[in-house]
């Protein structure tokens, strides 16, 4: 969660039994007030809408339940689970699982966030911070065997037609797998593959750009 | 009825549906009556008598979309950027996705044709110690509410089954959303494509509405 929000989970009306997450973009006294108003709407209201962006585009997102901008709230759907940072990063608890088996559910994860991040930009949705840790693995109601990946913080998202921002934002989340896992090559291929096969025809060019960012990095050059 | 309080505000949302509605006209009439009385007390009275907001349960997906645009408009009454005169209109304003305050009403409102009816009353929760003739207390707003409706009060679960899903897509415009395109492709029975499709347009609403002010 960005450093410049706070995030609780609360009830609104305790007997509901349905919790939220209310995240806060307090005031920044650094800022001018009227400055730092201006901030905070407009954040709140592009994370809102990115949501509901998102989930009209079939995304999976948390959906949106309480919008006061003039104070900076937003309140989202509570998604019980854990991220997939830690599912993926959990390697000493789950030393006692069968190996195979803990690669056959890595490999179905990589699958997943592959398919939500095509849906997300062949709905030219940009995330901006596309990291293990935006993500959640859903914990489903017992019976049900599958899982469900949750896109979480449209904080920094935008929205754009152009191939660079789709390949840039499959870059930063590259970078997030190379820092935060071992063999993440291989993960990440995963997520390509699933990503790909999503965007269809769109997917040429913008693996061709990826390979120009990489030598790159994430900013343009400004030389010549 | 069912009531939530919500602690932090101060104020209790109270709900009922009623189906089997008969003479939607009348009560119509009578809270156009209302609203054009002078301020007198009995024209207060009058108006205290029908101070709800009347919902066409039809275009409500669910008892989430009603308390979330309830909710929505009791922070637009805090922040004084109401659209509307009343709280209880404002809960109109929300659930409508338009700008426009009369296809709001039209829409969402009590009309000539509806055939349920869902009652919404905000107000302060009533106290621990209150007497029991204190008009905040559930069975009192409950009370007051059978007596304005001609109707049949129904426990809130039967909400689902009134929904006009067909209008619900038209009026939020859904029809080309890719989340509901998605469910019909899959492989699944017609009856569960056709549950999960109404599930997806009640998620998509709550967002809606919720987001409502600050919407493109």
């Amino acid at each position: 969660m960005s450093p410049d929000t706070r995030s609780q989970k609360v009830y609104l009306s305790p007997p509901f039994p349905e919790p939220i997450l209310l995240k806060h973009r307090f005031t920044k006294s650094y800022r001018h007030p009227t400055l730092d108003a201006q901030i905070t709407r407009t954040r709140v209201q592009m994370e809102a809408r990115a949501l509901v962006r998102c989930q009209r585009a079939g995304v999976r997102v948390p959906g949106v339940r309480l919008v006061d901008a003039a104070v900076g709230v937003l309140g989202v759907e509570w998604i019980e689970g854990a991220s997939v940072r830690k599912v993926l990063g959990g390697g000493a608890e789950a030393e006692d699982e069968d190996e195979d088996e803990e690669a056959d559910v890595e490999e179905l994860i990589m699958r997943l966030i592959g398919l939500e991040i095509s849906k997300m930009h062949r709905a030219d949705i940009i995330h901006g911070d596309l990291t293990t840790s935006n993500m959640m693995l859903r914990r489903l109601p017992s019976p049900s065997q599958t899982s469900e990946i949750v896109l979480i913080d449209f904080g920094l998202s935008s929205t754009s037609l152009l191939v660079e921002d789709k390949a840039v934002d499959l870059y930063v989340l590259e970078r997030a797998f190379a820092s935060t896992h071992p063999d993440s090559e291989s993960l990440f291929g995963g997520v390509l593959e699933a990503y790909s096969k999503g965007m269809g025809k769109a997917w040429p060019p913008i693996y061709k750009r990826l390979e120009e960012v990489r030598l790159r990095g994430r900013k343009r050059s400004m030389v010549g | 009825m069912e009531s939530y309080p919500y602690p932090h505000l101060g104020l209790t949302f109270h709900i009922a549906l009623f189906t089997s509605l008969s003479e939607p006209t009348a009560l119509l009439q009578r809270l156009i009556h209302a609203s054009t009385l002078p301020p007198t007390p009995e024209g207060e009275a009058a108006r205290d008598a029908v101070n709800f907001a009347f919902i066409d349960a039809a275009m409500v997906t669910s008892k989430l979309v009603l308390l979330t645009a309830a909710y929505q408009a009791c922070i637009a009454e805090w922040e004084g950027t109401m659209k509307t005169k009343t709280v209880h209109s404002e809960v109109l304003w929300c659930l409508s996705p338009g700008r426009n305050i009369t296809d709001a009403l039209r829409y969402f409102g009590l009309s000539g044709k509806s055939k349920s009816l869902l009652v919404l009353h905000i107000c302060p929760t009533a106290a621990q110690d209150a007497a029991p003739d204190d008009p905040q207390l559930a069975a009192n707003v409950e009370a007051r509410m059978r007596d304005v409706i001609q109707g049949q009060l129904v426990p809130l679960d039967t909400l689902i089954s009134v929904t006009d899903w067909p209008a619900i897509r038209k009026v939020y415009k859904l029809a080309s959303d890719a989340s509901l395109s998605q469910i019909q492709q899959s492989a699944a029975s017609k009856e569960v494509k056709e549950k999960e499709t109404n599930e997806m347009m009640d998620q998509t609403v709550v967002s809606i509405v919720a987001m409502k002010s600050v919407a493109a």
